[in-house]
Order: C-alpha cells, then structure tokens, then sequence
C-alpha cells in the first residue's frame, strides 16, 4: 500500500468547486479539470491521489476504503447513511431538502399521502416522525413532473433556488434539512492516517472561514 | 500426522492462532448451538447490529432464529453470578445481513468474554488480549479506547431532551462535530456544557497525553470516577489510543469500549467492552468484559501462510 491520500470527488458542478477548494489549499494536481475520460489523477509531490466517481457513491468508496476521503452531499450521507467519519462542512453546493406540494394544495390526512422521491429514507423517516402514513413512489430524477401528472400528491427532493419548483406550480410546504457538501473520511483511514488528514482538514476550513469573512 | 498449513486460509488460521492465544491465556473453550429462541432477541434488539434476524419455526412449533450474536446466548448459557469469574473464548458463525443488498451473510466471529466479578486486573488483561490478536492480525494495528459512562455524563450536563440527545450521540459517533455544535445550540444546552463536551470529544492520542487533559475538563465526582477506572485500567498500555467520541449509542456498555484496527483493512476488525447493563437486564447480578474479531473483515489479509510449514498432530 502506498503513502498516497486517496480523495473521491463526486462528479459534476459540485466536485468542480470541491477540487478549486483543494487546490487553493495546496492540494493541487495537474489534469483533474482537463475535458478528459481519464478518472484517476495522481500528485506524487503532495501524495494526493483524486479519482472522479457517481455523487451517490463517494459514500461506498470512502466507507470501504478505496478512498481514504471524499466529498459528498449531505443529502446522500443521510439516505445512504454510509459508515463513515464526517468531519468538516466545506458550505458548497448548499441547498435544502425540502416537501413541495401544487399550489393551493393541503394534506387533509384523509388519505394515504402519496410522495415521490429520490430519497425514500428521507421521505419515509420524515413522514413516520409525524405519523403519517405514506406511499413512496422513488424516482431517478424530474421528481417534480410526479405531481403534475397525478402520479402522487407531494415530493420530497433538493430545492437550490426554487425556480423549478416555481415553473411547474409547485411551493416548499417544509424544509426538512439543510443540505451542503461534507468532508467524510474512512474510519480506519482517520486511525492510520489521521495526521495527513486533519492537516487537510484544517487547511479546508481556515479556507473556508476566509471565504465566508470575504463575503 | 504431519499437516500442510498453508491448506488453511487466512481467516481459518487467524481464528486458529486466536484460539490457541485465548486458550494459552486459560480460557476456556465455550461452543454453543446455531439457533436460539427468537424471543431472546426481540427483548434485546437495540443490543443487536441490526433488527433482522433469520427466523424459522422449529418442529414444536417454537419460532427460532439463526444467531445474529454471540454474547446474548453466552450470557443466557452461563448464567454468570458474583463470587465467580467465567473466562470464555468462542469460534462461532453469527448470521447478520448484509449490507450491499437485501441477503443475510454468515459471518464467522471469534472471540472472549470475562462475566462475573470483574475488576481493574481483568479489564487490563482482556484490553492485553485485544492488542494481542490485533498483533496477530497485522503489524500496523490501532485499539482504540473510549468510556461510555464518561462520555454519558458529560452528555448528561447539557440537559437537552431524549431525542435531542439521541441525534446528537449519532453525531459524536460520525465526528460531526458542526452539525452537533449545531443541535445543541438548538435544544437549548448550556454553552459552558457544550464547550466541554466539545473539548472532550476533540481528545485523542495516547493515554499518558490524553487523560490528565480529560481530567482537566472532569467537574463531577462521577465524571471524576469514570476518568479515574479509565486511568486506572490504561495504565502502562502505551500503545492504546484514547478517542472520548468513540462510543455509539448502546444502552448497554457501561464502562471501557474499543475498537481495534489493523492498516490496510477499512473497518474495525475487532469490537468490544464492559456490558453490565446487558447482564441486569438479562437479570443477572455480574459483570461482564469482552471483544469479538470479525473474521470476515480479515479474509483478504496477507498471512504468509506457505512459511508456516507444517505441524504434527
């Protein structure tokens, strides 16, 4: 086994701005932004090693040790509870999750509610905290044409903005949690190599705290 | 007869050399039958990994399940007493499900328990052991070492609400320390409280760093004799790594809890710690000390098992 730090970065907008947020804090490596297929990047001066994967699974890479870190949305770490270490807020990708309903639309509780979703268990331990009995209808995406079509009543997804919501005549009825980008770490990777990473760690967050005072 | 060792996988070896360590120690072999009454479990479940359990009815109509732990049934078996002191080891299958999808696996666990009267002496000889086979499971290894009572007090003087508190030992148990920050700014705990809290849970290193720290922050007599069986029971054990946050939201251990690791394998290899509160539930006026070795998380170590060579029987 080699000396480098394994990092996960989830692919897209977000692991974007996660890498800019690494490099800035002296953990770059040339060709991780290059328009690429390549998915494995290594700096052997830093002894960082990033590889790009599926936002929903930087959770089983960390948590079985393919990554010793990663970043993921708090909203994945919450549905897929992954047996991990989190231990640093980076505030990017910040949204809420959120119950939107049809304009004008009231829960009388006369029926079973039906609610589509990407995020079951999110859905289901929301709805059960309050008694309410639910369908779940999961979905991969476009969770908000459910309502439209009569496919279910509400849904419960992530609301960045609430312009989507707000062209398909949905409106948030409840915000269920605060959602951003967090620092997860291998439990037994934070045992061996728990000097590098809190190192990194440390570095991300007096990083972030500048940012934060900039604005 | 002479036997060629390197028949044996790796997993199968390691339980082999526990086994021997265990018995070398004067610990007894304990063997116990696959199945056990559903209903043992469903009165503990929150002492279980998992809810599931693998059910079947038996001939009498009884509904049985397949073990998904070891300790109930050993406790249930030894009926363990004051005055007494049983010292158990096991090799036993455990059937638990699985993470990646809906199955249940077998799981193959070997491991000690100490029930009776426990004292100082025992806690350190069965911390000893867990180091132990830790060495045998891999040079580069880590037992980590918390105090559940230690950690509960603590978490007790910020008098927020049970499910507040629940939340919140989820959040010790992941190192999220924003979001617990968080929670008990929102649930109306003390700020000097929290800022304690907060200090403990940021301990970590060797015993001899790590406890006079903690004893800085101790305020009460219990937190003061909680810290003092930790120092007590650490003493001269170097190699420990204190973590105070290690401990997860279990009812029933008590006192010292630890999880070792060994480098290159991504999850805790072997669990244990003090459970009296599992045994008065049970009904049994003891104590009770004691780890399992996951063997499962052990089969793609590297034992070079050709140099072994052979042994006689």
């Amino acid at each position: 086994m080699d000396d480098y730090l394994n990092i996960a970065l989830p692919k897209g907008r977000l692991g974007e701005d996660v890498y800019s947020l690494f490099a800035s804090c002296g953990y770059e490596c040339d060709g991780v932004m290059d328009d690429s297929r390549r998915l494995v990047f290594e700096n052997p001066e830093r002894q960082v090693r990033y590889f790009w994967v599926k936002p929903w699974d930087v959770g089983v890479y960390v948590e079985r040790g393919a990554a010793d870190i990663g970043v993921a949305g708090k909203d994945t770490i919450i549905e897929t509870a992954p047996d991990v270490f989190e231990i640093g807020d980076l505030r990017l990708g910040r949204c809420r999750m959120a119950c939107a309903a049809p304009d004008g639309f009231t829960d009388d509780g006369g029926t079973v509610l039906r609610v589509a979703t990407k995020y079951p268990n999110i859905a289901r331990s929301y709805y059960s905290s309050m008694g309410r009995e639910i369908d779940i209808v999961k979905l991969s995406g476009s969770i908000e044409i459910a309502p439209l079509l009569g496919l279910t009543d509400v849904i419960v997804d992530i609301v960045e903005t609430g312009r989507t919501l707000r062209e398909n005549g949905l409106s948030v009825t409840d915000v269920i949690s605060d959602i951003s980008a967090r620092l997860i770490v291998n439990r037994a990777s934070y045992r061996f190599r728990g000097e590098q990473i809190r190192e990194l760690a440390g570095k991300l967050s007096s990083r972030i705290s500048e940012e934060a005072e900039r604005r | 007869m002479k036997i060629d060792l390197s028949v044996l996988g790796s997993t199968e070896l390691i339980s082999l050399m526990l086994m021997s360590l265990y018995r070398g120690a004067g610990y007894r072999r304990y063997r116990m039958d696959r199945f056990e009454e559903y209903d043992l479990y469903v009165k503990n479940k929150d002492f279980l990994v998992s809810d599931s359990v693998l059910t079947f009815t038996d001939t009498n109509g009884r509904l049985m399940a397949l073990k998904p732990d070891v300790t109930l049934s050993l406790i249930k078996s030894i009926r363990p007493k004051r005055g007494e002191l049983s010292r158990l080891y096991y090799s036993e299958s455990v059937y638990r499900p699985s993470r990646g999808d809906n199955g249940f696996r077998e799981i193959s666990q070997t491991g000690v328990e100490c029930m009776g009267d426990i004292d100082f002496g025992t806690e350190k000889e069965i911390l000893s052991l867990a180091l132990d086979s830790l060495s045998l499971c891999g040079e580069r290894h880590i037992l980590e070492v918390s105090h559940a009572a230690l950690l509960s007090c603590f978490v007790d003087a910020l008098g927020i609400s049970d499910s507040a508190r629940h939340r919140l030992m989820g959040q010790i148990w992941t190192k999220n320390l924003h979001d617990a920050s968080a929670l008990m700014a929102s649930s109306g705990a003390g700020c000097a409280a929290s800022e304690r809290l907060l200090r403990l849970l940021d301990l970590c290193g060797g015993p001899s760093e790590v406890l006079p720290r903690a004893g800085e922050l101790a305020a009460t007599a219990d937190e003061k004799k909680h810290l003092a069986e930790l120092e007590q029971v650490c003493c001269g054990m170097d190699s420990l790594q204190i973590d105070l946050s290690a401990v997860s939201d279990s009812s029933y251990y008590n006192g010292i809890v630890f999880r070792g690791y060994v480098d290159g394998i991504p999850r805790r290899v072997l669990s244990g710690g003090r459970y009296d509160v599992l045994l008065q539930r049970l009904g049994y006026d003891a104590s009770a000390v004691g780890f399992a070795v996951y063997m499962d998380e052990l089969e793609r170590i590297d034992i070079p098992v050709a140099a072994l060579g052979s042994a006689e029987v």
